[in-house]
């Protein structure tokens, strides 16, 4: 323990990892400090949903073992993490942010949690969630059988969600990385509001076996880390191939963004109104000073606006109607009530009487989005945008705004307006970066780029992290 | 996919869930379920309607195996 400065903590994945291989400290000593920082200040975040001490010692007293006898298993070993709640974690109970699922135990590892354990990686803990990731449209943060996820920036604004935990433990440096999940927005959102870097990767690219269905048709599972770099080590590590998911790509990735195609040839589109108009008068300067920086990596900037299609309404009656098909017995058991959230119980029940005919509907506006991207994508490598248009809301404060959105369009152009839940219904991979604070609390950019283009994100994110140092901030202790 | 456990495995893995729930209360629910109830049943007519607004073409399947 005595070996084990809290600098760590703070380290990136290849840096933790060469200080095991060069015996600085031993996996066992990393490990019992990194138990005792997660369980100290998680639940002063709201983060923390299960400890895993026991199982994690176990884990790294095989990792040094490994080490000893020089048996490399790449820059995971060693390295500890946290995992969402929705995943399973077999023996453990698997509680999905929710009260009627409180005592839930799985047989069985989520094949992104066993792939890592292959890496050599050290699960510490499960981390908080919005309750069964707000399927049913949450109106308040506490949205969760832990309580609303508390801002590691500031204690009275929110985490984000749905993977609120993850966001909130890679900030506070609890972990040094963390697995979150998305459907629309639940990794993007928590890492803009936490100032650390999420990557939701292409629709199939990671396994979802073992995980919670939310919906099925747009679940994705992802790294949240502090660099962009510490996402794609991670990636590589969990995606893949897999006969357990039905929607599986049957794709590997491998982690090798010098190999991209020469910044110089890439040309990156965004709309002005993104930076100009939406967001906050005072967010507008260091959301404006970000894209001049990506400008700066020499890429031919060109304009590019979404076309006018009914993303809230396509996204909401998706994610509505498979969502309460998913929980259909625990809305017709009657322990739907036990949810935190009564606008998340009365948006799960009224799912239940979405018609056929709107689910076709949204599903066949759904390919009329993919073909649009598909023809953007053509002339344009990556669109950026800012991630939300303003910081992290207050705890108490409902997120009003209801899935689906206003009946009417809001004034201004409609630019990348749109973009997080556009991106998810054609199943694109995005990488939200920190660039910046307002009032002290973090905002991010996102990239979005074609199917299985998550090395070029990559790339782009690193170079922009090279430049600047925002991912590098730490929140007040 | 569920296991059982032996009761002690329960209790300790229970216990130790339990050990990281919530530090702060849960923000006041004003609004009366029914009403809410009410708007949800609305938000699904009104994407509904929104959805009916936008023309299809005919030949546009649903994106059913979905692939990016």
């Amino acid at each position: 323990m005595a070996n084990v400065d809290h600098e760590v903590f703070w380290l990136g994945i290849r840096e933790l990892n060469a200080k095991l291989k060069s015996r600085e400290f031993s996996a066992v000593e990393l490990t019992r400090a990194a138990c005792d920082r997660l369980e100290k200040l998680g639940p002063r975040y709201n983060a923390l949903a299960l400890p895993l001490r026991e199982a994690a010692l176990r884990k790294a007293r095989g990792v040094d073992e490994d080490l000893r006898r020089e048996r490399f298993r790449g820059p995971l070993q060693g390295v500890p993490y946290g995992a969402k709640d929705l995943l399973s974690v077999a023996g453990h109970p698997t509680t999905w942010g929710a009260r009627p699922y409180a005592g839930q135990v799985f047989d069985i590892d989520a094949t992104v949690v066993s792939k890592l354990d292959k890496a050599g990686a050290i699960l510490v803990g499960k981390l908080a969630m919005v309750e069964l990731a707000g399927g049913g449209g949450y109106r308040f943060p506490a949205a969760s059988l832990t309580g609303p996820g508390l801002n590691p920036w500031n204690r009275g604004f929110w985490s984000g969600g749905s993977s609120s935990g993850s966001g909130s433990a890679v900030a506070a440096g609890l972990v040094t990385y963390a697995l979150g999940s998305e459907t629309s927005g639940s990794i993007l959102t928590p890492s803009a509001f936490c100032g650390v870097t999420g990557l939701r990767p292409t629709y199939g690219l990671v396994s979802r076996h073992g995980a919670m269905a939310l919906a099925w048709t747009m679940d994705k599972i992802g790294p949240m880390c502090r660099s962009a770099d510490d996402c794609g080590l991670v990636l590589q590590a969990i995606a893949g191939k897999d006969g357990n998911d039905p929607g599986s790509a049957g794709k590997s990735f491998y982690y090798a963004p010098q190999f991209v195609r020469k910044f110089a040839e890439l040309r990156i589109g965004f709309a002005p109104a993104d930076f100009d108009e939406r967001p906050a008068e005072a967010a507008r300067p260091i959301l404006r000073q970000a894209l001049a920086v990506i400008r700066s990596l020499g890429m031919k900037t060109v304009d590019a606006e979404l076309p006018d299609l009914p993303y809230g309404p396509v996204t909401g009656t998706i994610i509505s109607a498979e969502g309460s098909a998913v929980f259909a017995a625990l809305i017709e058991s009657g322990k739907v009530d036990q949810l935190a959230d009564q606008r998340q119980i009365a948006g799960l029940k009224a799912g239940l009487e979405i018609s056929a005919r709107d689910y076709l509907n949204a599903m066949r506006i759904r390919r009329l989005v993919q073909q649009a991207f598909a023809g953007m994508l053509v002339d344009i490598d990556v669109l950026i945008a800012p991630t939300r248009t303003g910081t992290a809301s207050r705890i108490q404060d409902p997120l009003d705004g209801s899935r689906g959105g206003p009946a009417g369009t809001p004034p201004g152009a409609r630019g990348l307006r749109d973009l997080i839940q556009a991106g998810n219904l054609a199943g694109l991979p995005a990488l939200s970066l920190p660039c910046g604070f307002l009032d002290g609390l973090p905002l991010g950019i996102s990239l979005v780029g074609r199917p299985f283009s998550e090395n070029t994100l990559l790339a782009i994110g690193k170079e922009f992290q090279n430049r600047t140092d925002w991912h590098r901030r730490r929140p007040p202790a | 996919m569920k296991t059982p456990l032996s009761r002690r495995q329960w209790t300790a893995a229970v216990l130790g869930a339990a050990a990281a729930y919530p530090q702060t209360p849960p923000a006041a629910q004003p609004a009366a379920a029914e009403d809410l109830g009410a708007v949800a049943r609305q938000q699904v007519r009104r994407n509904s309607e929104l959805l009916a607004k936008h023309a299809i073409p005919m030949a546009t399947e649903p994106a059913f195996v979905f692939r990016p």
